[in-house]
């Protein structure tokens, strides 16, 4: 396994000042709560859920760029979270990350040779004229022009400033990818375009991918497995087939029946779950979905299912399956 | 056949900017019959949302101009009415929802308070009249507890409940024309899958006309009769649901339905489209797509094809159109 997470959680205590953390309480937002799976080496992972479910917090909490509450992540074998300062900086180069908003996330001041070129000195040590060709180099993979390196981010439309935070990503040499959201600000044109060179670069270097998004089509069309996450919690996982030919969770199959696709033109629009998509402050102790669930039973408000390996491989957390 | 509800005929539309004369909307006619859902899609700049703000007179104008066409509403056109025509028209007989509930609600009113404004300055009820008209309205787009939901404040509210208020101002006057633009946008799949459910239901029961504009065709596709594609400020294809999932005409329509990744084509490298959007302040001559377009020939580039029935009904604006 490239990536082993255990029990990951992140609570943030949002009770307020103290006066009011006496009168109303303890007040907890469980934005990750006791989550855990493998990535496979050379494979896409895809985490997909609605806002607010966790996917995000996931990706900082795995590159410690928030500190977890509790729980592990193995990077081949050794556990991130525990890791001293020192080592991180190797963990850094093999773990980078892709942001959702390409205009956000260059720095508009930076010419793209220093985009790219910095991490390109800070992990791999080159200097001068190599690491300007290995830049160029980088640029052209990514389907850009090596003349472009003296240019700055504004002068790039949104889908190759995608490219760039790609090219950026794979100069540190990195063994694992996290991108979270890396289309989803692109229009369906350009999107094809990076989903592509995404989907390229992944096979042609062996690179382990988490991929987020909330487009469910995304995921399906990029990930080998897949992770359903609501409320914080993960409700089901399944190489991608299974998750969209068999799902079992009732909030897959919701999720599904919602997702607007253009192989599905002539169904008529249904809205299998009701109720607004909730935070998880204090919540209920047996399981998120039940106030909104469409098979829940008694036991759903009490007692919290685990995920559990309901066919092979395809491990659910739902009392009803 | 019922004569069209409404009629855009050649619209066009510019912004005269420091950068430049940018043509937002070029030539653009479709028509809307009574009771219909229209959809309009493309991608993000093509024209959506000032083809429709054009319709209510909402364009700014400077910098804004309709250079050209006519909008015949029951026959008349809206583009040669007085502002305090437009006003009686405008919110009463065709309204309009946006993508963002929160940039068209008030935040110093409640939600009470806004709708039953709208009755009382539209429809001229008084004050008791409009609270329970409000409370109606307010039920009609099934939230939960309607009379707790009008005490309430825009922010206090979920993004779907939002969205739900807006629909209920909306429809308030029971206008034959409902305008959407993005309206689930912004919310989660299973919030937006509600809203589109209501939105159908309320077109039903109301007999109105739905114009509804998106950037994602499989929404258009769960609500729509016909949809019309845009492309860099032109209308490209006008076909039936069907027709246009099916057998699409335009070389752009036939583009962006294989651009978009489904889970059933795993294995399929995506088709994206070669390069990128043309400057709408220098669009080439002739079809604005054929730069990107793998059928173009020397006549695409000089002559700009007109949008006509190619295939029944169904109209595009390619000389070469069809597989
Ligand atoms: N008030 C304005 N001033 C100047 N230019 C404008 C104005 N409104 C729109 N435009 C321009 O007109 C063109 C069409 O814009 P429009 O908003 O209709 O696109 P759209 O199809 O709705 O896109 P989106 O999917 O992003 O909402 C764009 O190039 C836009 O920049
Ligand atoms: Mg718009």
């Amino acid at each position: 396994m490239m990536l082993e997470v255990k029990n990951l959680t992140k609570y943030y205590d949002i009770s307020g000042g103290l006066m009011s953390r006496l009168s109303a309480g303890l007040k907890l937002l469980k934005a990750v709560d006791h989550i855990g799976f493998s990535v496979p080496e050379g494979k896409t992972f895809g985490l997909v859920g609605e806002s607010g479910c966790g996917k995000s917090t996931t990706a900082r909490l795995i590159t410690r760029l928030i500190p977890a509450t509790e729980g592990e992540v193995f990077f081949q074998g050794r556990d991130i979270l525990r890791l001293p300062k020192r080592e991180m900086r190797e963990l850094r180069r093999h773990v980078q990350m892709i942001f959702q908003d390409p205009y956000a996330s260059l720095n508009p001041r930076m010419r793209i040779i220093e985009v790219v070129g910095r991490p390109l000195s800070h992990f791999q040590g080159l200097k001068g004229r190599k690491r300007r060709d290995r830049a160029a180099e980088l640029l052209d993979l990514v389907g850009l022009r090596p003349e472009q390196l003296d240019r700055y981010p504004h002068e790039f439309s949104g889908g190759q400033r995608q490219r760039i935070g790609i090219a950026r990503a794979l100069a540190a040499g990195p063994k694992l990818i996290i991108a979270d959201e890396p289309v989803s600000s692109l229009d369906v044109s350009v999107q094809a375009q990076v989903l592509n060179l995404l989907k390229k670069l992944q096979r042609e270097l062996k690179l382990s991918l988490i991929f987020i998004s909330h487009d469910l089509n995304v995921v399906g069309y990029l990930a080998d497995i897949v992770a359903v996450m609501y409320a914080g919690k993960i409700m089901e996982i399944a190489p991608v087939a299974q998750i969209f030919n068999a799902p079992l969770n009732p909030y897959t199959k919701a999720l599904l029946a919602s997702n607007p696709t253009v192989g599905s033109y002539m169904e008529t629009v249904r809205s299998p779950l009701k109720g607004e998509v909730p935070l998880p402050v204090n919540p209920p102790s047996g399981c998120r979905l039940e106030p909104r669930c469409p098979i829940r039973v008694d036991r759903c408000k009490t007692i919290e299912p685990m995920l559990e390996e309901k066919r092979t491989l395809h491990r659910v957390a739902c009392h009803e399956v | 056949m019922d004569a069209p509800l409404l009629e855009v005929k050649n619209l066009t539309i510019r912004f005269h900017l420091q950068r430049g004369v940018l043509s937002a909307v070029q030539n653009v006619s479709f028509s809307l019959r009574a009771g219909e859902t229209l959809g309009i899609v493309g991608e993000t700049g093509c024209g959506k949302t000032v083809t429709s703000l054009s319709i209510l007179r909402l364009i700014p104008c400077p910098p804004g101009n309709i250079a050209g066409g006519e909008i015949l509403f029951h026959g008349e056109d809206l583009l040669k009415k007085s502002e305090r025509e437009i006003e009686k028209i405008r919110g009463r007989k065709i309204s309009m929802i946006f993508q963002e509930p929160m940039t068209s609600l008030n935040p110093s009113l409640t939600v009470g308070e806004q709708i039953s404004e709208c009755y009382r300055v539209h429809m001229g009820h008084s004050g008791k009249v409009a609270r329970e008209f409000t409370e109606h309205a307010l039920s009609l787009v099934q939230l939960p507890s309607p009379q707790t939901v009008a005490g309430r404040y825009p922010h206090e509210l979920a993004g779907g409940m939002r969205q739900r208020v807006m629909i209920a101002m909306a429809l308030a006057c029971q206008p034959e024309i409902l305008i959407a633009d993005e309206p689930t946008t912004a919310l989660d799949v299973t919030i937006q899958a509600q809203i589109l459910e209501l939105l159908k239901e309320l077109q039903t029961k109301m007999k109105m006309a739905l114009i509804f504009i998106s950037h994602n065709l499989g929404v258009v596709a769960r609500l729509c009769d016909r949809i019309g594609v845009m492309y860099a400020g032109s209308l490209v294809e006008l076909s039936d649901k069907k027709s246009l999932f099916t057998h699409p005409l335009h070389p752009y329509t036939q583009a962006l339905l294989n651009a978009i990744p489904r889970p059933d084509l795993r294995d399929e490298t995506l088709k994206a489209i070669p390069g990128s959007v043309c400057n709408l302040f220098d669009p080439p001559p002739g079809c604005k797509f054929h730069p990107r377009c793998a059928k173009a020939k020397e006549l695409c580039k000089t002559e700009m094809p007109r949008l006509e029935a190619k295939s029944g009904e169904n109209l595009a604006a390619c000389y070469f159109p069809g597989a």
